[in-house]
């Protein structure tokens, strides 16, 4: 009932969730420390580091908007009327969520790529992650707009909306509201996703990692870098995801203090 | 009279079962027709046929001179031209009770209509809600919403599918009083409904309707005080 009201609470468990991340983090490099672990020389590498966490954020970002437009016109075949478009969009989901993402970017980095004439890695990588991604962002979609309980659909058409106007001011407004935290989730999953971009050459935060371990030949003080640079990404999307879920489904509930 | 709201022939098949078989039902101007029957009987469908909700395998709904084919071009036109009233509610959850109102003005007409909405949640006795969302609303202040919603399309006429059979029993008789008083000015209405004394009250016409078929029609009177066929006699013994 009262707007905010869970909100002390609610940002205060935010709270004890990064304490308690710190307190983690600090007690892990502890026990590094006590061993001959040495970070000093991976410190070297931090600029790269830092261009491979931006260039893991730009391909994870531009697949995922990618990956959300054809998203909707996969979960727009998949709902349709007509069976032609609704088989050809369970195809493309069963086919890009059937097979690992590593099998489909070798086959177009290796087959499609060269007969289109694309040669930046980069490029090649994101387009293929955001098809990757679009099975699954589309399948989030369908599932948020049949969430929708039908008689919003016919209270709408009985009071003389058309079939675009009842999708777009009474079925999507609320779908998006419950797409949300499976989209985030997907955000999370398609940041850790993106290091397979490496296989191909894209210099991306793991292929930098890498590369750190073999200069120096520690490979186990790269990969810990490299995993705590992931979650550095993911735990606020994370905390992001869980206060927009809790938001959305205490929201104008009363009583949730019980 | 010519009718204002006229089925003809209506047949509706769920696979082997047959929902409605080849229902007539003609309305005239300003008449309450009240559908009783048991459950399963079709009453529903029926109501759903009339404004396109379901398709009838066979069958013509007729308008106001306007033919509601569920495939046409004017359908949208029609069904705005009806208003339909749920068993349970459908208001927008993610709207405000005076947006719940606006919004189907707004998108089919492009008009505001502020003031007619503001006067109808007046006439419902929901007017000081108008900015909250519905889940805050009893189901009684929900369906009179609902009415609203409807009325503000200015329908020629109203169709009702068991408007209070979701209701807490206190809150029925809220809901019926806004019906009543609809009926009282001349709307037309066709009402699927449980409460017998509502048909009884309000009712010009009564139809019993069973597997699909109109086993009996005619007046309030007629049908509850000399029901002919031994079914309505069964059935007016088991709800009365
Ligand atoms: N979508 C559907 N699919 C299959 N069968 C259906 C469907 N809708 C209705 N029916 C069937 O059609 C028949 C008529 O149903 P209808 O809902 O019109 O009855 P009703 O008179 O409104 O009953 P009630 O009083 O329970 O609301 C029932 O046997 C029902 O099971
Ligand atoms: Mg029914």
């Amino acid at each position: 009932m009262v707007p905010g009201s869970g909100h002390g609470t609610n940002s205060s468990r935010i709270l004890i969730r990064i304490a308690l991340t710190l307190l983690l983090a600090g007690a892990f490099t502890a026990l590094l420390s006590t061993s001959d672990y040495s970070f000093g020389a991976i410190w070297a590498y931090r600029s790269l580091l830092l261009k491979g966490l931006l260039l893991t954020l730009a391909a994870t970002a531009a697949a995922y908007v990618l990956g959300f437009g054809l998203g909707i016109g996969v979960a727009l075949l998949r709902l349709s009327r007509s069976i032609v478009p609704r088989h050809l969009g369970d195809l493309y989901v069963e086919i890009f969520r059937g097979t690992p993402f590593l099998v489909q970017l070798s086959l177009f980095y290796f087959g499609i790529a060269p007969m289109l004439g694309i040669d930046s890695k980069f490029l090649i990588g994101t387009v293929s992650l955001g098809l990757f991604a679009a099975s699954y962002s589309g399948e989030i979609i369908r599932a948020g707009i049949e969430s929708i309980e039908r008689g919003q659909v016919e209270a709408a058409r009985s009071l003389g909306l058309s079939r675009r106007q009842t999708m777009r001011y009474v079925v999507l407004p609320q779908a998006l509201k419950r797409m949300i935290p499976p989209l985030t989730g997907e955000l999370i999953a398609l940041t850790k996703e993106s290091s397979l971009l490496f296989f191909i050459g894209v210099v991306e935060l793991f292929a930098v990692a890498n590369q750190a371990g073999a200069d120096t030949y520690l490979y186990l003080e790269a990969y810990i870098v490299a995993g705590f640079c992931y979650l550095l990404i993911n735990i606020p999307l994370s905390l992001l995801s869980r206060g927009l879920e809790k938001r959305l489904s205490t929201s104008k509930t009363p009583g949730d203090h019980l | 009279m010519k009718p204002l709201l006229s089925l003809t022939g209506i047949t509706k098949r769920y696979g082997d079962l047959t929902a409605l078989d080849r229902v007539d039902l003609s309305v005239s101007p300003g008449e309450v027709v009240v559908l009783i029957g048991p459950s399963g009987s079709g009453k529903s469908t029926l109501l759903r046929c009339a404004n396109a909700l379901e398709v009838p395998d066979q069958g013509e709904v007729v308008l106001d001179g306007e033919v509601a084919d569920p495939f046409g071009r004017n359908i949208d036109r029609v069904r705005a031209r009806m208003g339909m009233v749920f068993q349970h509610f459908h208001l927008f959850p993610h709207k405000t009770v005076l947006e719940n109102l606006l919004l189907a003005p707004k998108l089919v007409h492009g008009e505001d209509r502020t003031a007619t909405a503001i006067r109808l949640l007046e006439r419902v006795g929901v007017c000081e809600k108008r900015d909250v969302y519905p889940d805050t609303l009893s189901g009684g202040q929900k369906q009179r919403v609902a009415i609203a919603r409807a009325l503000i399309m200015d329908p020629v006429a109203m169709l009702f599918d068991e408007p209070t059979s979701a209701l807490d029993p206190e809150m029925v008789g809220e809901v019926l009083a806004v019906m009543r008083s609809l009926a009282a000015e001349g709307m037309t209405m066709v009402v699927a409904s449980h409460v017998m004394g509502f048909a009884r009250e309000v009712a010009h016409r009564v139809l019993f309707l069973e597997e699909g078929r109109i086993v009996e029609a005619g007046t309030p009177e007629q049908m509850f005080d000399h029901p002919q066929s031994t079914r309505l006699k069964e059935f007016l013994s088991v709800v009365l």
